[in-house]
């Protein structure tokens, strides 16, 4: 734990990290199980199907014992479902975005990316020893400052995510992928907030905004809205297979558990009957808590970010929230930046709307 | 100061919350400007493109100050 957390949690008397807590007795909106999917009976038995197939484990690397038929035809289906040629799936996002970069770039390149990406990206970014350029976040003028002025490196990519999620911001990640290509650079996005979550079909950032010829690299948790484990990275044939065979991140960690590759094919099925109703009440939700709090951070995504201003407040409105039965989590820097603090809320669909209504009461009664 | 360094600066301090903050070389980068080490990057490559150098970023682990980075500057013959 940083020393600032340290002292904050001794000061106010609360760890809002690494607790327990009975989901029936606190309303959640800490997690990231967006549609609710991780309660759903179909995805729950998908996953137990693989289980009483493969067992718990293959105990193996995807090299070995660890590629099965459930693992190829999970690749396959989430492949489709975001319209890109191939995709492999690593034990975690965290992984896939902490290996890539080292395969894929070398000392001459430059990697540019967003200011406020994930850890994943940046520490595997920093990884790769080359030149590394941050840009203002969703600032495409600067983006295209540091393009213009980088042409002599042998590779250049581009970085961002799709959703950032402190905030619940959305990249401008069309304009982006059009820079790249007038640039020769090669775009990279993390769209874990936003697949399951954005699109008309849940299928993520580039169905969002229309991005139907995208020759870059996708990654994506298959944590959050797809409430299973495992990263994706998916993009053109030649680029995955080449990622397959030399990402030591994937093949030298065993494979993604069965019931996880199971619980994502239930989530992709479950998607294809049920996005539209499940969507729609997850925004109904953003809206009803957006509308009666004051200090949300105005946001395209279905994230409500109560602005907490100081790291005190925020870990603060976190222990009130706790303490008035409702989950939150709660961000200081290094998440945010200095001498900022939000804390979020995100209402996940399978919530219902009376604890939606009991959690905006509860809310509007804290005062710090 | 160079006007150079100060627009470097004001592309960082962008989107802080803290403004109009007056540059001396006594300005601290984390507790005046509230930098951290990934703004210092972007600082570092914003004042490479502007001079027209490069930096090594090895150099730039322990700059705290403006002034700190016009020394750094000085030894490169630049500035």
């Amino acid at each position: 734990m940083l020393e600032l957390d340290r002292s904050l949690v001794e000061e106010i008397g609360f760890n809002p990290y690494y607790y327990f807590f009975d989901n029936k007795k606190y309303i959640d909106l800490a997690s990231n199980n967006y549609l609710g999917l991780a309660e759903n009976n179909r995805v729950k038995q998908s996953a137990i199907n693989a289980i009483e197939k493969y067992g718990t484990s293959m105990c193996g690397t995807p090299i070995a014992t660890g590629y099965i038929e459930l693992f190829e035809e999970t690749e396959r289906r989430l492949s489709e479902f975001i319209a890109l040629e191939q995709t492999i799936i690593f034990p975690s996002c965290y992984q896939a975005n902490n290996g890539i970069f080292n395969v894929l770039a070398n000392k001459e390149d430059i990697i540019i990316f967003d200011r406020f990406v994930h850890s994943s990206l940046i520490q595997g970014i920093k990884a790769v020893g080359c030149k590394i350029s941050p840009f203002l976040h969703n600032d495409m003028n600067h983006l295209e400052q540091i393009l213009s002025r980088s042409q002599g490196y042998k590779q250049v990519f581009v970085v961002t995510e799709s959703v950032f999620s402190t905030e619940g911001s959305i990249a401008p990640f069309k304009e982006i992928d059009l820079l790249c290509k007038k640039y020769n650079a090669v775009p990279i996005v993390d769209d874990s907030h936003g697949i399951g979550v954005i699109g008309k079909d849940g299928k993520g950032i580039l169905q969002y905004q229309g991005i139907d010829d995208f020759n870059g690299i996708y990654t994506a948790s298959l944590g959050k809205a797809f409430v299973n484990s495992g990263g994706m990275v998916a993009g053109t044939n030649k680029i995955i297979e080449y990622l397959r065979h030399y990402c030591p991140q994937l093949i030298y960690s065993t494979a993604i558990a069965p019931a996880s590759l199971g619980g994502i094919i239930g989530v992709l099925d479950v998607l294809a009957t049920d996005f539209e109703e499940l969507s729609s009440r997850m925004w109904r939700y953003k809206d009803m808590i957006y509308n009666s709090i004051d200090n949300i951070i105005r946001s395209e995504a279905p994230i409500n970010s109560i602005n907490t201003v100081t790291a005190r407040d925020t870990i603060l409105m976190s222990k009130k929230l706790f303490e008035n039965g409702i989950l939150s989590t709660p961000f200081i820097e290094p998440s945010v930046p200095k001498n900022e603090g939000v804390v979020r809320l995100i209402a996940g669909a399978g919530l219902s709307e009376e604890q939606i209504k009991c959690a905006v009461q509860k809310i509007k009664s804290i005062s710090l | 100061m160079d006007q150079r360094i100060i627009d470097a600066i004001n592309i960082c301090t962008k989107n802080k919350k803290k403004k109009d903050i007056e540059i001396s070389y006594e300005t601290d980068l984390r507790n005046d400007l509230e930098l951290d080490s990934l703004d210092n990057i972007l600082l570092i490559n914003e004042i490479e493109a502007r001079f027209n150098i490069n930096i090594d970023e090895k150099n730039i682990e322990d700059i705290k100050t403006v002034g700190d980075i016009i020394k750094k500057l000085r030894g490169l013959d630049e500035c």
